[in-house]
């Protein structure tokens, strides 16, 4: 008890301003304090700056932020803006936020990150082969004819064991030629749409059947001169992809969105 | 990882504050904090605990802010900052506030402000501790003397 204690130092009197000072020297200080009535006043003005300034700043904490500050509304615009790790982002969205949860996107038990990985990826691909084998070929990019359209879709519906058809996409000036199936890496059944305006750009639509517990919102990418979008939604994959404007793609990727289920 | 947006919206407000502790006009602020948001969504890989998000990202801010601000600093410290004023309170310790050099300001924001500990302002600023606490005394010292000096009406004397 007797022990002299260390002096004490300027650095101390900010740590007793800041909360900051180990507690053995509290005592130290505030007898300093007592002793030095010009440090204590310095000190009591510190103090009362650092709440002043914390109530200067305080009302930014409960004000509501601006849009262009809304992460969700940030989160999107990268989504369309950015062509790699678009899902990523978006399915990060999906778990950590429940992004659309009323809507149906936020689940009981949530994939992991890395099953949306996997998932929107062999979509891609699935997606990007296709169409780079079928949509070239003049003579028979399809199977069945748009004029069978209806056993087009009966019979692909039966092959994919769910109610696939062909959405209208007329109003972009895209009128169906007619769909195919296609085969999983997996060996299960996909199925393909194909889509051409009037000077004979194509256009695919692949969809692809997924885990039923997974959803991933309308993610855009784009490889070399093809602009895609693609999702999963109620066990179904889905990318539409072609030589389209992004921005019209993703309309059309909603469209399709609000009328497939 | 799962949490890392919801961390980072909890975040969203303290950076904002930052912003504004350093930045002229609210705007310009905003979009201080809308790039450093943009950037740390691009690094959604990058491991992040919950506890050093914040630090991550004001240290990022604070990047962001002295790149923005050192080019026109002369400039800027040598004219008055009234819309920091306005955009902070209109309080002369706000005016004392924001007429302080950009590093003393970031020192006192940072630990009166936002509580953080010197480690961890230093780790912001990207500089010791012990400058950072030396930043501190200078900045207090200032505050102390602008406003007792408007208060009083006279210049202090000193002891």
């Amino acid at each position: 008890m007797s022990e002299p204690l260390p002096p004490v130092g300027e650095e101390e009197l900010n740590g007793y301003v800041d909360g900051q000072l180990p507690p053995k020297r509290w005592a130290a200080v505030e007898r300093y304090l007592a002793a030095h009535p010009d440090a204590a006043r310095r000190v009591a003005t510190d103090i009362a700056h650092r709440q002043a300034l914390n109530a200067a700043f305080a009302k930014y904490s409960t004000q509501p932020l601006p849009p262009e500050l809304n992460l969700n509304r940030l989160v999107e615009e990268r989504l369309r803006t950015r062509s790699h790790r678009r899902w990523q982002i978006a399915a990060a969205v999906v778990i950590s936020l429940g992004i659309g949860g009323a809507g149906g996107w936020l689940l009981h038990t949530q994939p992991t990150l890395d099953r949306y990985e996997r998932a929107m990826a062999a979509l891609e691909h699935q997606a990007l082969a296709s169409h780079a084998v079928y949509s070239p070929d003049r003579r028979h990019p399809i199977e069945v004819t748009a004029a069978e359209r209806e056993h087009l879709a009966q019979w692909l519906s039966n092959r994919l064991s769910r109610a696939v058809s062909p959405p209208d996409l007329s109003g972009f000036g895209y009128r169906l030629i007619g769909g195919r199936l296609l085969a999983t890496e997996q060996g299960n059944p996909a199925a393909l749409f194909m889509y051409e305006d009037a000077d004979g750009h194509r256009m695919s639509l692949v969809m692809r059947p997924m885990a039923a517990d997974l959803r991933v919102p309308i993610a855009q990418w784009d490889r070399n001169d093809v602009n895609a979008s693609s999702w999963i939604d109620k066990g179904l994959g889905y990318a539409i992809l072609g030589p389209v404007p992004n921005d019209e793609l993703v309309r059309m990727a909603r469209q399709i969105s609000g009328t497939q289920g | 990882m799962s949490g890392f947006l919801a961390s980072l919206e909890q975040a969203v407000p303290a950076l904002r504050r930052y912003a504004l502790a350093m930045l002229s006009d609210q705007r310009g602020a905003d979009d201080v904090v809308r790039t450093c948001l943009a950037r740390a969504l691009d690094r959604t890989h990058e491991p992040g605990e919950a506890t050093g998000l914040r630090v991550w990202l004001l240290a990022m801010m604070y990047r962001e802010l002295t790149a923005r601000l050192r080019p026109r600093r002369r400039r800027l410290f040598s004219s008055p900052i009234g819309n920091i004023v306005s955009a902070v309170a209109s309080t002369e310790l706000s005016r004392a506030f924001s007429g302080l050099p950009l590093e003393q300001r970031s020192a006192v924001f940072l630990i009166s402000v936002e509580d953080l500990s010197y480690a961890a302002a230093a780790e912001v600023m990207g500089i010791p501790a012990v400058t950072v606490v030396n930043l501190l005394k200078g900045g207090r010292e200032r505050l102390r003397q602008a406003v007792g000096a408007g208060a009083s009406g006279a210049p202090q004397t000193g002891s």
